[in-house]
């Protein structure tokens, strides 16, 4: 099938229609569209391990339920990326189970291993609130249909997560001591991992082909104050306290007034939105998922030293 | 041992589900399985985001397309 041709595609984009079928896309659009999904589900797939660690440690049966409940959205939301990459030309087989796991795109802070349930729930609170963000906007101004369409039940879900992030957190923060000084810390250290979810400032963007699409409505500056403001001041997180700080996390420095100081500049490190060669997930979660002989079961392990 | 497929051949799938009765049924997603069995189970774990009054699923190979975005028209 002939591809159409850019003014085709643009006039589309301009009326504000939706694509529909990969005979309306240019080969680039339709690259930008597989990039784009294929970050979504590799985040949304990672997610699942990392927070089963946490699960584990769940203070109750209940608990532990809802911890497996979201796990098992996370992967049904990875499906839902990969089944469209999959109508999309690419093999859902070959992407889970044959890539090379370095290759896997997702923020760097699941390479940080969540190890506590306070620590799982601040997840919730943060990263989800973050993927709630940036899937939302894709949800509202995509302009691919079939992905746009699919969001409809992820971010309904997404919703149950935040919840459960943020009830815990308050319930956490409310008993004070040593439980809400451990909240704290989760805050702190998972805070600067969380602005990285949004990728460069706009301004050392030189283009953003993603906008141009209309795969995505919002610029990286403006999801990332949009979760700012959502995130934190709807609800009795505690936040960190306010002044200079220096962050040293996901290869950047950052001085930030913290969550109620404002708009956060930080310096990235190009690499920063790639599995790390060391990380634990490149080295052990993902090639668990590959059936090869002698793959590691999911492993228990320790923050390794240096982790913030 | 290498990985290979559960089972060679797979069909797709449509998932079709209303959440109340005063609305139409619409698509809310597909699957891939070997059989109607797996897919039904499929579906019903994948797309539990709401409490529908009803679902179902249509192997897409079933369906008749007469025009769509894209196509000739």
């Amino acid at each position: 099938m002939e591809p159409a041709n850019s003014g085709a595609l643009e006039a589309l984009l301009k009326r504000g229609e939706l694509v529909e079928s990969t005979s309306e896309m240019t080969p680039d659009y339709l690259r930008e569209l597989k990039h784009t999904l294929l970050v979504s589900g590799d985040t949304e797939l990672i997610s699942a391990p990392a927070y089963y660690l946490a699960a584990r440690k769940a203070p109750s049966v209940n608990a532990f339920m809802t911890g497996i409940a979201i796990i098992q959205d996370e992967l049904a939301h990875a499906h839902i990326a990969y089944h469209i990459l999959e109508e999309l030309g690419e093999s859902q087989e070959a992407l889970i189970f044959k890539r090379d796991p370095k290759a896997f795109r997702y923020p760097y802070a699941f390479d940080v291993p969540l190890e506590s349930w306070t620590e799982l729930v601040v997840a919730n609170a943060m990263y989800d609130q973050a993927g709630f963000c940036l899937l939302g906007d894709i949800h509202e101004h995509g302009s691919y249909g079939p992905w746009k369409r699919g969001l409809v039940k992820v971010m309904a879900e997404e919703n149950f997560h935040l919840r459960n992030g943020r009830n815990w957190s308050k319930r956490i923060s409310q008993a004070g001591g040593e439980a809400r000084e451990e909240l704290q810390r989760a805050v702190d250290w998972m805070f600067p991992l969380t602005v990285e979810w949004f990728g460069l400032p706009d301004n050392l963007k030189q283009h953003s082909t993603q906008l141009d699409y209309r795969l995505k409505g919002l610029t990286n500056d403006q999801l990332r104050q949009q979760w700012l403001s959502t995130g934190f001041r709807a609800h009795s997180m505690p936040t960190r306290s306010a002044g200079t700080s220096t962050i040293r996390a996901a290869g950047m420095r950052s001085s930030s007034g913290g969550a109620s100081g404002g708009r956060a500049t930080p310096r990235w490190s190009p690499s920063s939105r790639r599995a790390s060669p060391s990380s634990r997930c490149a080295h052990e979660f993902l090639p668990a998922f590959s059936r090869r002989s002698g793959a590691p079961r999911l492993p228990a392990f320790s923050r390794r030293s240096g982790a913030p | 041992m290498p990985y290979t497929r559960v089972h060679a051949e797979v069909h797709e799938y449509d998932v079709f589900a209303r959440k109340t009765r005063v609305e139409p049924l619409h698509q809310v997603g597909s699957v891939v399985a070997p059989d109607d069995d797996l897919a039904m189970a499929y579906a019903r774990a994948t797309y539990d985001e709401e409490r529908w009054v009803e679902m179902m699923i249509v192997p897409k190979a079933a369906i008749i397309s007469l025009w769509a975005p894209g196509g000739d028209s």
